[in-house]
């Protein structure tokens, strides 16, 4: 009944350690890129888009070049709903800070040397790439996901206190890959991954915060949302004329959710806070409903 | 096998015995309330409960070391952590020791009726 994110580093084999994972625990496999379909459909953005969100490296004032920051937040929405779930195994760095605090969330990242790497790129590329040039792309691709993790989250992918288990997978040979395995699927049926009453709640309000914040992306895509137990805190900026009517936009958007999601959340009570940006005088709405 | 579920609810906060005390036995289950961790533990060692419920932050003892005395007496009491203090690694803690659930304050009594259900019907009890 646990949850089990991997990440690794460029051509470390998490994908294929993720998949096994989910068969050997008959668990479901998720990735933040066939999830896409998914995403598309609910807030009609092309999957083009989608992708490009995810392979851009956001430039220096965090935007992204073709796609938009809020189809992140889309992205996250729906992966997010797919944990409530439970009996997942989940592949990908999009919303890698927003689990931190459910418990029965096990959090793998997963390295392996730059030289079985090498390899491994030389294999899996059908034009015949040197070793050299494979190498770079190895380091090139490393670092591109170390700038969209940092621009997206703030965060280092490689910091090991984001992970509850780091695997070095050393060479990549069948052993090793089957090292790794065995150590994930023991670790997460120890008792302290096993989902309680707190932590479902937990993993609930970080779907329901990513909900709200998709549902009012279109207004601020900025804006941080904190969802505890049905209360919703929603932080957001605006300048002095504008920010009430800020506010009640904000309140039609988020009332009525649908019928779905008013079967997967907790009945909502919202508190919005607007920052005035040129006083900074804080406003403090406060909605029932 | 016994008629009533036997619980023993342990909280140092007044309040917390005085709501969930009653709606507990209301629906049907023998409640002992105690607000002093050392006397808890002393009628634990005296009673075999089928349910302990307890805070965590509390003076002299702590819920982990209720959790910890309550594993040691017997495998089969099932124990629900309640508390205004909840985290990551409380959680797992709590889990690792044998915690059957754990619940952050505050909750409705509803929520502890459906956890104690739950544990009820893991220890073989017709559901109340």
């Amino acid at each position: 009944m646990s949850i089990i994110t991997i990440t690794d580093s460029s051509y470390s084999n998490g994908r294929q350690i993720a998949k096994s994972a989910a068969k050997r625990l008959n668990y479901e496999y998720v990735d933040s890129e066939n999830i896409l379909p998914l995403v598309s459909k609910e807030f009609g953005v092309s999957e083009s888009k989608l992708v490009r969100v995810l392979k851009d490296t956001p430039s220096n004032v965090g935007m992204f070049s073709k796609a938009k920051p809020e189809h992140i937040i889309f992205i996250e929405t729906l992966i997010t709903e797919y944990l409530l779930k439970n009996n997942i195994v989940y592949y990908g760095v999009v919303g890698l800070p927003l689990n931190q605090k459910v418990s029965h969330v096990l959090k793998v990242h997963i390295i392996a040397n730059l030289e079985s790497r090498i390899k491994n790129i030389m294999k899996l590329k059908l034009d015949n790439i040197s070793q050299d040039k494979a190498s770079k792309a190895v380091t090139k691709e490393d670092e591109q996901l170390k700038k969209w993790v940092e621009a997206v989250y703030n965060i280092d992918v490689a910091d090991p206190n984001l992970y509850d288990l780091v695997i070095n997978i050393g060479h990549i040979k069948g052993d090793d890959v089957e090292d790794a395995l065995e150590t994930i699927i023991s670790t997460v049926e120890h008792k302290k991954y096993q989902p309680m009453t707190y932590s479902l709640r937990c993993m609930k309000n970080v779907a329901m915060s990513c909900r709200v914040r998709a549902i009012l992306a279109d207004i601020d895509p900025k804006m941080q949302v904190k969802s505890d137990e049905g209360t919703i805190y929603i932080y957001t900026k605006a300048v002095k004329k504008k920010a009430q009517v800020k506010v009640l936009e904000m309140k039609q958007k988020v009332f009525p959710m649908d019928s779905k999601q008013q079967e997967i959340y907790f009945k909502c009570f919202i508190l919005i806070f607007v920052e005035e940006i040129k006083n900074e005088r804080k406003i403090r709405d406060i909605v029932t409903g | 096998m016994k008629e009533k579920l036997e619980i023993l609810l342990l909280d140092d906060e007044t309040i917390v015995g005085n709501r969930l005390g009653p709606a507990l036995e209301k629906v049907g289950y023998g409640v002992e309330v105690f607000e002093d961790p050392v006397k808890a533990l002393n009628r634990i060692h005296e009673k075999e409960f089928d349910i302990v419920v307890t805070d965590i932050m509390m003076a002299e003892v702590n819920g982990i070391q209720v959790l910890e005395e309550v594993r040691k007496k017997s495998d089969t009491t099932k124990v629900i952590i309640i508390t205004g203090y909840a985290t990551v690694a409380l959680a797992r803690e709590a889990m690792d020791k044998g915690a059957f659930d754990m619940i952050a304050k505050p909750f409705k009594p509803s929520e502890l009726h459906s956890v104690i259900t739950k544990a009820a019907d893991s220890l073989g009890y017709k559901k109340l």
